[in-house]
């Protein structure tokens, strides 16, 4: 079940019909319907593993970069990341970086092989979700976005081997 | 001439070995979302018992549950008290598997840190911690799918753990890391498989303050969104090696 706040300011409280329970909404957070799903999940319906595992890749393989000094980079958190090799293979996607953090190079475990890549990344919105007769979370909401992904997921890598 | 040669092929094989053995590789894997499809699969999921009444060590030993789920958001390792003394009428464990096949047969593994985003958390019952076990995929094979049967195919060695005041519920990763039998559970070139339930499970003796329904639960998000940064993640170091016969095929 799910329950949504709709054009509604401030903090909130409803009494979800049926269930009887207090359903609170955190005014800092913005609220909206979970989206269906989105075309690559769509396109991914009925294929093999290896076929849903290569498509997951390719979507990695495909999100463009823009170059700095020669090198795929991207800048997240505040961090600089130069791509050095991004290359598919043994049904990973293999990456090696340099990342910086101002004029420091931090470190990173290259290579990395990012097996069943995600492509889905929190938009910032959340939906009400009730997983039991009496809990509702706040569950955030994914979009597809194979490039906000993949820089979550290398950043991750790289706050947690340098303890950002 | 014969000895220049061996030496010269000595050097190019110690410069390999220490080539081969300087660089550390990194694993991070995903369970595949949705309903698996077979062998190689990877999934995740829960398997509960339900709607029951009795005490800890039956709940705790049923071979099967009464439910099970690979496409339930969260995941969640729950234990509910029934409105009987020191009786229980539910119990939830999760179960996550990762394609490993990466990493060598001859491979180092170095160290290894499992991921759980966590999304809510209670301890009516008591705070206990949560530990991360075998989910064995060698031996039993299934770590595709995660059914009723699935229940009972946890072990009770802890592999990792994390206590109660430490689990981040803020849709935050929670990295616990692999102790020395966590690693050895790693399976190269296959599937690797973990699960979770509470240090009372593996102890099989439930040292909590009972309460009439009360409830202890770590929930965290699963891979049942076409793939998410914030599902459950493995990551592995790990040093490629050199197959033995590497050498000898190499003098051959």
């Amino acid at each position: 079940m799910e329950v949504y706040k709709r054009d509604i300011a401030g903090v909130l409280a409803i009494v979800a019909l049926g269930v009887g329970i207090i359903v609170a909404f955190d005014d800092s957070k913005e609220y909206r319907e979970p989206p269906g799903k989105g075309p690559m999940a769509i396109e991914m319906e009925g294929l093999s593993i290896q076929d849903r595992m290569e498509y997951k890749n390719n979507a990695w393989m495909d999100v463009t970069l823009e170059r700095r000094d020669g090198k795929e980079h991207f800048s997240y958190e505040g961090l600089d990341f130069y791509i050095l090799e991004r290359d598919s293979k043994r049904g990973a996607v293999y990456i090696r970086m340099d990342v910086y953090d101002g004029n420091e190079k931090l470190r990173v475990n290259n290579p990395l092989w990012i097996m069943n890549p995600p492509i889905k990344n929190h938009d910032g919105t959340y939906f009400k979700q009730q997983v039991t007769d009496d809990i509702v979370l706040d569950s955030k909401i994914y979009v597809e976005d194979p490039s906000g992904t993949m820089k979550s997921v290398l950043y991750e890598h790289v706050k947690n081997v340098n303890n950002l | 001439m014969k000895k220049l040669f061996f030496s010269i092929s000595l050097v190019f094989l110690l410069f390999l070995t220490s080539v081969y053995s300087a660089s550390a590789d990194t694993l991070i894997a995903y369970p595949m979302e949705g309903q698996s499809q077979g062998p190689g699969d990877t999934a995740d999921g829960i398997g509960e018992v339900v709607f029951v009444d009795e005490i800890f060590t039956d709940i705790n030993n049923r071979a099967t549950a009464s439910q099970s789920s690979m496409v339930s958001n969260p995941i969640k390792a729950m234990l509910q008290a029934s409105f009987n003394t020191d009786q229980f009428q539910l119990l939830s464990r999760g179960f996550m598997s990762f394609d490993t096949s990466v990493i060598g047969e001859f491979d180092s593994i170095d160290s290894g840190t499992l991921s759980l985003s966590g999304t809510f958390k209670e301890a009516d019952l008591g705070e206990n911690d949560l530990w991360v076990v075998r989910w064995p995929c060698n031996s039993v094979g299934v770590c595709y799918f995660v059914d009723i049967f699935t229940f009972n195919d946890s072990e009770n060695d802890e592999l990792a753990s994390i206590d109660y005041f430490s689990f981040n519920d803020a849709s935050a990763y929670n990295d616990l890391t692999l102790n020395s039998a966590g690693l050895d559970n790693v399976e190269p070139e296959g599937i690797t498989g973990y699960a979770t339930k509470f240090a009372w499970e593996a102890a099989d003796s439930f040292t909590g303050s009972w309460s009439f329904g009360g409830r202890n639960s770590y929930w965290y998000t699963s891979s049942d969104q076409a793939g998410t940064a914030e599902d459950p993640k493995l990551t592995i170091e790990y040093t490629p090696g050199v197959a033995p016969d590497f050498f000898t095929r190499f003098y051959e």
